[in-house]
Parts: structure tokens; sequence; C-alpha cells
């Protein structure tokens, strides 16, 4: 215990910052307050069920995602705020706030729809393009994590408009941005612009704003972290993955796996999470002692438990003994199929599973693609198509539209593009708007010349990346895991769309 | 009724507006010099013998299929080639189906624009496609002839004939240099067009080697300098959408 405290502490490469929080990490390692059954150790050692470094005694919710607008209109009595009144005023109200907000790491994961809470301060477009590009940097410069995830859209608003052309300018990794994009809603030359901005800082993504609405009953929702869909005003308690690469050893055949491994690991895990919301509700005091909720920024009933997958394509691969391409996962018939049959069993399971403190997602845990951590060997995120066995784009896309619908609390795919592409974003736009026509629910696009580049969910840039390979300080703790993937899971070599 | 196909690209990005579904026609009337894909020239009909294996003599529910699979994805149809003009009934057979499948969906046509679209016959084709990408490739008749086999007589007249129904989306010039008088001819093509649209999108177009015939012409890139000196020629006449490609 002493000698893991004294190596963070005399670790050269980690920021002040960085030791700061793994050194709290360490401290509640310590401790050992959940029931956690051997039954459900078991799995955890096997790496089955992996609950994502939240910690032994959780006394934050891993996502929050304050209800912004709220605070803009009242202020804080906590921080001794009052509501803006100009541009300036705005943007310090909420970079106040962002300092406040917790999370599983420590930092914001969400910062609101800033194009729609900034916009009735935009008065004299020069100054208030001055405001928000200052918004932006001392974000990215004090926020040191990508996690953290700023929304914009469906409207098209000159704050919009103004957050594309800075970050742009700024060139930097946070926020990560999200366009909520319909097509009947975001015109296309904004919708353009967010393309123009992606294909040179990897962002904003598309979220479908139709599907995403529908899911959360009409209700707007937040994009936090890498793609998580949350209710805003809410969030998630946790987050534990089922590693699906890994279960599939537990199964003699399809039928044992979808029949009895699969629902007894979807209890193990449920019965986990039970254990980690009931600590975080009942006895951590985080929901009576934040002025989050006493202020009712936050509402401990819109939270919910996210239930992530991970590695469903070589589940898939290794159970029915998949060899060549045209039988694997995104190729062959058989396995997609048979993809999206364990999928709807896990929902099933999963929504049958009832559960205390989930009211806002009607007493169930939700299901989440997974994107993977640093670590991860040869596992693909949630369920995407492993790299290397990309299938053309148009295929490409309707097969993993089959299993976006199932995902309310996210999954995302990724699509680096060429140089070409750069010339005619409007081509891609097609491609985004067929894409949530066929189910699609989140499009992320980058371009192969960009330094930032989107490893699985958040963004890095290439160069920090280099730089810590070099073992020289980076500022952000993002890179470690983008290093960590890039040298794992292959994230440089995927297929490169332009003409297929 | 056939077509004789040479590829089909599903998504391209180089093809016109937005996503595009690209048919690569087989055959051509021309022999360009610096023709990239001189594999599409040699013209087969649909009873030819010995048709290569990678050319397809393709009907048009068999296009019909292809472009169902992508046709939420994409903006429109380009048909190219070769020269996919000469297979102007199955074309507008085609067309004419597309329209009625997908409305929303353009055909575009990209051509040397080399046999006489104005007769009568024509009509039909002329109406339902919605834009041409029209190649004029030298201003000069000689010139035109040393680049291209033929003489361009056609060209310019289908130019003024599209241009005032506004059926054209570009016209472009492949710049070679050191054999015809480039300023010239891309100081006359700029008149030409300027005449009648200054706002008319002009492409001049850097040639480069790749897939050229080695023993037909072996030339340079032009640089980028002398791209935009040919630019500056063409805006000085009047042009505002001129782009180098
Ligand atoms: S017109 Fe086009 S296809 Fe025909 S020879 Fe010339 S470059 Fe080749």
């Amino acid at each position: 215990m002493s000698e893991q405290i004294l190596s963070i502490i005399k670790n050269n490469v980690l920021t002040y910052e960085q030791k700061l929080r793994q050194l709290a990490g360490a401290a509640e390692g310590t401790l050992n307050v959940l029931n956690i059954t051997p039954d459900i150790q078991e799995y955890r050692d096997k790496g089955i069920i992996c609950d994502l470094f939240e910690g032994n005694a959780p006394y934050r919710a891993r996502y929050i995602t304050p209800d912004y607008e709220k605070f803009m209109k009242q202020g804080s009595k906590f921080l001794d705020i009052k509501p803006a009144k100009d541009i300036w005023e705005a943007t310090t109200n909420l970079l106040i706030l962002y300092n406040h907000v917790p999370s599983i790491t420590s930092y914001p994961v969400y910062l609101g729809n800033i194009d729609t809470l900034l916009e009735p301060y935009i008065k004299d477009e020069e100054e208030a393009y001055k405001a928000i590009k200052l918004f932006l940097l001392q974000i990215d410069r004090t926020i040191t994590d990508s996690f953290c995830h700023a929304n914009l859209g469906p409207h098209k608003t000159k704050a919009g408009e103004m957050i594309l052309k800075a970050t742009v300018e700024l060139d930097t990794m946070t926020p990560n941005l999200t366009l909520k994009y319909d097509e009947d809603i975001t015109p296309d030359d904004f919708a353009v612009q967010a393309i123009e901005t992606s294909l040179k800082v990897a962002k904003p993504s598309f979220s479908n704003y139709k599907m995403f609405q529908k899911d959360f009953y009409g209700k707007d929702y937040a994009i936090a972290s890498c793609y998580n869909g949350l209710s805003i005003g809410g969030g998630a308690y946790t987050l534990v993955r089922l590693n699906l690469a890994k279960l599939v050893e537990e199964a003699k055949n399809e039928e044992d796996l979808l029949s009895h491994i699969l629902p007894d690991a979807v209890n193990r895990m449920a019965r986990y999470m039970d254990e980690r919301v009931k600590f975080l509700v009942e006895e951590s005091g985080f929901f009576e002692s934040s002025f989050l909720a006493k202020e009712e920024l936050i509402h401990r009933d819109r939270f919910s438990g996210m239930f992530g997958v991970v590695g469903l394509a070589e589940c898939v691969n290794k159970i029915i003994g998949a060899e060549k391409q045209e039988d694997r996962f995104g190729w062959g018939r058989y396995a997609d199929d048979l993809g999206v049959k364990i999928i709807e069993k896990l929902q099933e399971y999963v929504h049958n599973y009832k559960v205390k403190y989930c009211e806002i997602t009607d007493n169930h845990y939700v299901l989440h693609a997974q994107v993977g951590i640093d670590t991860d060997y040869g596992i693909s995120p949630g369920c995407r198509i492993p790299i290397g066995d990309e299938p053309a784009l148009p295929k490409h896309i309707k097969q993993t539209a089959k299993f976006h619908p199932y995902f309310k609390s996210g999954i995302g795919d990724i699509f680096p593009f060429d140089e070409m592409a750069s010339k005619n974003p409007e081509s891609i736009l097609d491609i985004i708007k067929g894409a949530f026509k066929e189910g699609m629910r989140y499009f992320s696009v980058y371009s192969t010349d960009a330094d930032v580049i989107r490893i699985t969910g958040y963004l890095v840039k290439k160069s920090e990346m280099e730089k810590l390979h070099r073992n020289e300080q980076v500022i952000q703790q993002t890179v470690v895991f983008g290093l960590g993937a890039r040298e794992n899971s292959k994230i440089l070599e995927r297929k490169i769309r332009g003409n297929e | 009724m056939k077509g004789i196909v040479n590829k089909i690209i599903p998504f391209s990005n180089v093809d016109g507006p937005g996503n595009r579904l690209s048919i690569f026609f087989q055959g051509c009337n021309y022999d360009c010099l610096y023709c990239h894909n001189p594999e599409t020239i040699e013209i087969f009909g649909e009873k030819s013998e010995n048709i290569p294996e990678d050319i397809s003599v393709m009907s048009i529910e068999k296009i019909l299929e292809e472009i169902e699979n992508v046709a939420p994805f994409i903006s429109g149809i380009t048909v190219s080639g070769g020269e996919c003009s000469l297979q102007w009934r199955f074309l507008t057979e085609l067309f004419t189906e597309i329209k009625k499948n997908w409305k929303r969906l353009t055909c575009f046509v990209d051509s040397n624009c080399s046999i006489p679209l104005w007769p009568e016959e024509k009509k039909k084709f002329i109406d339902i496609l919605d834009k041409v990408m029209i190649d004029i490739k030298a201003f000069d008749k000689k010139d035109h002839i040393l680049m291209t086999g033929i003489s361009n007589e056609n060209v310019i007249r289908n130019f003024k004939y599209l241009v005032e129904l506004g059926k054209i989306y570009e016209v472009r010039t492949v710049i070679v240099p050191e054999i015809i008088d480039n300023e010239k001819t891309v100081d006359n093509i700029s008149k030409l067009i300027a005449e009648y649209d200054k706002s008319l999108k002009y492409k001049i177009i850097k040639y480069r080697q790749n897939g050229v015939r080695e023993e037909v012409l072996k030339a340079y890139t032009p640089s980028e300098e002398y791209m935009k000196k040919l630019k500056k020629i063409a805006e000085k006449n009047g042009l505002s959408n001129v782009v180098i490609v």
C-alpha cells in the first residue's frame, strides 16, 4: 500500500493533478464496504464484469448531467451567483459551476447545450466571439480530460456557429462536442459547418435527435462523456461492463450462452450494480449533501445505472467458430443475426431485472455499448465490427444500425475519411442522413490528416501521444488512454473512408 | 435494352454534389492522349463476343438494385465513362426509372459532349437528366484533334445548347504542360463561358500520370503556380467560380 502511494508521488510523468487523483483513488481502494458475493467476485476476477475503475466506495455519481438551463435562470445560492446579464457573466457563471460538478474523473463530463445556453447573451457579435473563444480555451486548459462533453443543436444558432469556428481556431481536444442532429430541424449549412469542423478537429459527432427524443419520452437529453445518452438534471450512478468476449469462454454452445450463461451473468452484474447504487444513494450522503441536488440542478430520481457491454464481435466469432472473413461478424449473415439475437436477449434480461432508484428508466438499468479501456487487447468496443474487418461503408452502416436502437444510453461508430472528403463535406452529410434513417444513433467522423483524432469515444492529439510515448508530461489524462489504445487496439489502422 | 458498364462505385465524393453512386460506362469515341482509364475506351455491343470478364452487360433492373442498396445515403447518381452519352437511349430509360422510384435523386452526366445533343430524338434524354459536367478539352480545333483525335464543333455547340437550358453543372479542362498553348485555351474557354454565365463553375484539372498509357503520353504535373496563373486568366475574363483540382 505505502509502496504504491510512494510510487505515485515519485512518478515524474504525472502532473500534480494527476497525482492527486491517483492518490485519492488509492485511498478509496483501501476500503471494503460493498457486499460482493463470491459469484460476483468470480466474474470480476475473470474480467467478465468490470467496474471501469469506479473505486471501492462510490461517493459521487459516475456521470452527472446538471440542468444548466435552470442554473442560468436562477443562479446559485451556494456559489453566491446571480443570473447573468451579458456574455461575460454567462460564460463566467458556467465556468464556475463546471468547477463544482463532480464525476468519476472528478471533472464534469457534461457542460450543457452550450449554444442555446449562450445564445440569449449574444448582442455584439465580435465581443461575443471573443468571450466564447476564451470560454472554450479556459475549458480546454482547466478541464484536462476529454471525457468532458458539450452539446450543440439541433437548431442553428449564432452561438453554435461561433463555437464551431472557435473550436477550429483553437484546435483543442476538450470539450468533446455533439451536434444533436435532426434533418427536419437542423439546416444543411449548419450541419455542413459541423462536418467541416469534424474533419479538422474530430468533433462534433452527430447524435440522432429523433431517436433519442423518442427514447427519452419526448424530453431533451444530454450526451455526456464519450456518447452517453442521459437525462438532463440527472445522470448515471454507475457504469459497469459485461465483457462478452470473455463471457463466451463460459458457454458450451450458442444455446447455452443465450439461455443460461447470459441471464446468469446479467443477474450477477446487476446485483453488483445494485450494491454500488445502494451505497451511493443510501450511505455516501452524496444526494443529501451536494448543493447541486439542494438547488435542484440534479434530481436523484433522474439517475439510472448503465449496463455496459463490450466485445460482441469476438463473442459471436468465437461461439460459431468463424475463421474466414465471410463468416465473421460484420460479414456473415449468420454471425450478424446471432449478434442481434444476443443483444435482444440481453435487453430482455436487463429490462426484466427490476431495480430500486432508477425511476427515470422504468426501474431497470439501461444498455450502453462501452467503448473499451486502454488495456483491452483484441476486444472490440460495444457492438463494433473489429478494426481490420470493416466492410464497405454502406454495408457497414446497415450492419451497425441493427444494434443502435437497443442502446439508449450510448453506442456509436467512428469513420475516418480521407482528404478528398474534406473537399465535399456534403457527401458526408448525405451519409449521415442515410445512416440515421437506417437507425443509427450516433455517428463520428474525423480526417486522417488531422492531429486531433477520435480514439474510441474520446479525443486525443496524435502529437500529444507522441510526447507521452517519449515519456514527457502531458496535460490531459486521456492521452494516456489514447496511447494504450493506439498500442493495443490498432485505432490508427481503422479503414479509411473515401470513394468505395 | 442493356447498358455496357465498366464499374460502379457506390459512394463517390468526387462526381458532383453530395455523395453519389457513380456508374462508369464502357466505350468511348475519343482517344485522348491523357486518358486515365484507357481500358474504358474500347466499344462493345450488348451481344459482342469476347467481352472481357470485368465488363458487365447490365439491365435497368440490375442497376436499380444497386441504387436501392445505397439510396438513403446518396444525393443522386452520376454516369461517366468512357463516354456514357454513346449509350444515351439506355440512360434515358435508366433516368426515367430512377425518377419514378426515388424522386429526390438527381441524375448527372459526366460527358465529353461530342455527339450532337440538340436533335429532337434526344429531347427526352436532355429533359430527364439534371445536369451535365462537360469536358472542353481544347478550344482550337487542331488542338482538340491533337488531344482527342476528333474536332470539337459538336462540343462547343452542345455547350451553348445546354448552358441556355441551365443544364450545365461545371466545365472542365485538363491541363497538360507543353502540348498545346494552355494559356490561350483557358483564355478562350473562359471567354466562352463568361458570355453565357459568369458564375458557372470552371474546373481546371492538373494532369497526373497515374493510369495514363506511357507509350502514348509521358508528361509531368503542372505546378500550383502555373495553375494559379491560368486561374487568373479565367477570372480576368469574368468567371467567379474557377477551381483548381
Ligand atoms: S473522353 Fe475520357 S474516356 Fe474517352 S478517351 Fe478521353 S479521357 Fe478517355
